[in-house]
């Protein structure tokens, strides 16, 4: 297409075109214009800069853990002390617990909160106001995947450690829990949980993100209570019932392992999920 | 699928792309030897800045190596994909903000447009190159990429299209008003220098 005129308005309708009037002096206007030529040396020192980036490059892999960790530190601005701050009053609450009545009440606040807390935690650090990233972050070449992970890590590695605090003090109060069976029992409705937050999250916004697993673990919850009350007749409380099927129940056991395969399968699909960059993350 | 040029078959722009993909500086350096020159035209162009410009395109190509999905069926409208969302962060950014007068555009419910320049300025300046700039930089940015896009770098609407990621009427409608805004503003001039 080398008439001007046509490489101009190719593609407009007529009606278009007639009301654009003779466009011949913009496009011989514009033609005069031939462009910045990039200088043979600028083009050595782009090459030499890119071949840092190549797969493979020593220079990468020399990159990595060092970048990951630069990473997690510029996405930690993003956690408002509210989040901090939410994360110490469960361990405070724990500690509380554990003072006041340890052996049964702990467990089920353990059980109970734990995944709540991880799935609110994602919902929050995906929140509207954190899509816009600073501008050092717009103009580099993080992809959009890479931030929504090392967001998610940072919340996780918190929660996980307030978690790990909780089981220590449930272990030093000395129930007769089993503790592996605690810990994935624990962790199997906190991994489905955050990664449906995630997922609903990424693939809606962060309202849909923090009602959704919500709503899933209120209504488990109130299953788990009706029940708990049904027992309550036997002569159980619900803590102890809880305690109880910790013990003991086998099908909870594999509930808490698929409930950590979909989780884990729901974090993978957010991933894939994330947006490209019309109007992504990065 | 290799390109015939001269009577020699050159590989793909995707045939590159995968080749890089797997480490080969040779086919690195053939694709900064196609897209070097045409993205810095295009990026200088659309900000008015050759530095900045510079920086874009060295991004661009980061970011094509640093990406880890699969590789796009098309890859030149990919690539100004890339550019053209630089770009706009670069509009977006403090620095830009700081150095021109910042306008939302209202039309597209959006936040990103380059400041139009005033047209008297077109007159203050010598060379056609830098006048051909300061009419671009005259236009909104959303109307000054269709306009490059297209013209220069002599993408379908439907590619630019996809490029943009606006609907091929709102694509219709921005070159449409770029070149009545452009041709008014060229009328002017013309007029202003008569005079």
């Amino acid at each position: 297409m080398n008439n001007p005129v046509d490489r101009l308005t190719d593609g407009l309708d007529e009606t278009q075109r007639q009301a654009l009037g003779d466009l011949n002096a913009l496009a011989h206007f514009l033609e005069t214009d031939l462009g910045t030529e990039p200088e043979t040396a600028g083009r050595d020192h782009l090459l030499t800069v890119l071949e840092q980036y190549l797969p493979g490059s020593p220079a990468i892999k020399r990159r990595q853990w060092t970048n990951w960790l630069r990473l997690a530190h510029s996405q930690s601005v993003l956690f408002e002390k509210s989040f901090w701050l939410a994360g110490l009053l469960v361990l405070l609450l724990g500690l509380s617990l554990s003072v006041i009545d340890g052996r049964d009440l702990l467990p089920l606040v353990f059980i109970v909160v734990a995944p709540l807390l991880a799935a609110v935690g994602v919902a929050y650090v995906f929140r509207p106001e954190t899509r816009t990233l600073g501008e050092l972050e717009r103009l580099t070449a993080t992809g959009a995947a890479e931030l929504l992970y090392t967001r998610l890590a940072l919340v996780l590695a918190f929660n996980l450690l307030i978690s790990l605090l909780l089981l220590l003090l449930i272990w030093l109060e000395g129930p007769q829990v089993v503790l592996w069976r605690l810990t994935l029992i624990w962790l199997g409705p906190m991994l489905a949980l955050t990664g449906l937050a995630f997922y609903a999250t990424i693939r809606w916004n962060s309202l849909v993100g923090a009602i959704l697993p919500l709503g899933l673990w209120g209504c488990l919850i109130l299953l788990g209570w009706s029940e708990a009350v049904a027992r309550a007749t036997e002569g159980m409380t619900p803590a102890f019932w809880l305690l109880l099927i910790i013990s003991r129940s086998d099908p909870l056991l594999i509930g808490a392992s698929l409930a950590c395969l979909v989780g884990l399968g729901l974090l993978g699909l957010a991933g894939r999920t994330a947006p490209g960059g019309e109007k992504s993350w990065s | 699928m290799a390109v015939q040029f001269g009577g020699v078959y050159l590989e793909s722009d995707e045939q590159l792309y995968i080749r890089v993909r797997g480490g080969d500086r040779t086919a690195l350096a053939g694709l900064v030897e196609r897209y070097h020159g045409p993205l810095l035209k295009f990026l200088s162009r659309m900000t008015g800045q050759t530095q900045s410009a510079e920086d874009m395109v060295q991004d661009t190509f980061i970011r094509i190596l640093t990406c880890r999905g699969v590789p796009p069926e098309h890859f030149r409208p990919w690539i100004y994909q890339i550019a053209r969302n630089l770009a706009r962060d670069y509009f977006r950014s403090a620095a830009f903000r700081r150095e021109t007068f910042y306008l939302p555009d209202e039309d597209q419910g959006d936040d990103w447009m380059a400041a139009p320049v005033e047209t008297e300025s077109l007159a203050l300046q010598s060379s056609d190159c830098v006048q051909v700039n300061a009419l671009l930089q005259c236009l909104p940015a959303r109307q000054r990429e269709v306009i490059l896009l297209r013209f220069y770098q002599e993408f379908s609407l439907e590619e630019i299209s996809t490029i943009t990621g606006a609907p091929l009427g709102t694509v219709k409608s921005r070159l449409f008003h770029g070149l009545r805004r452009a041709r008014m503003i060229l009328e002017q001039e013309e007029v202003g220098q008569d005079e």
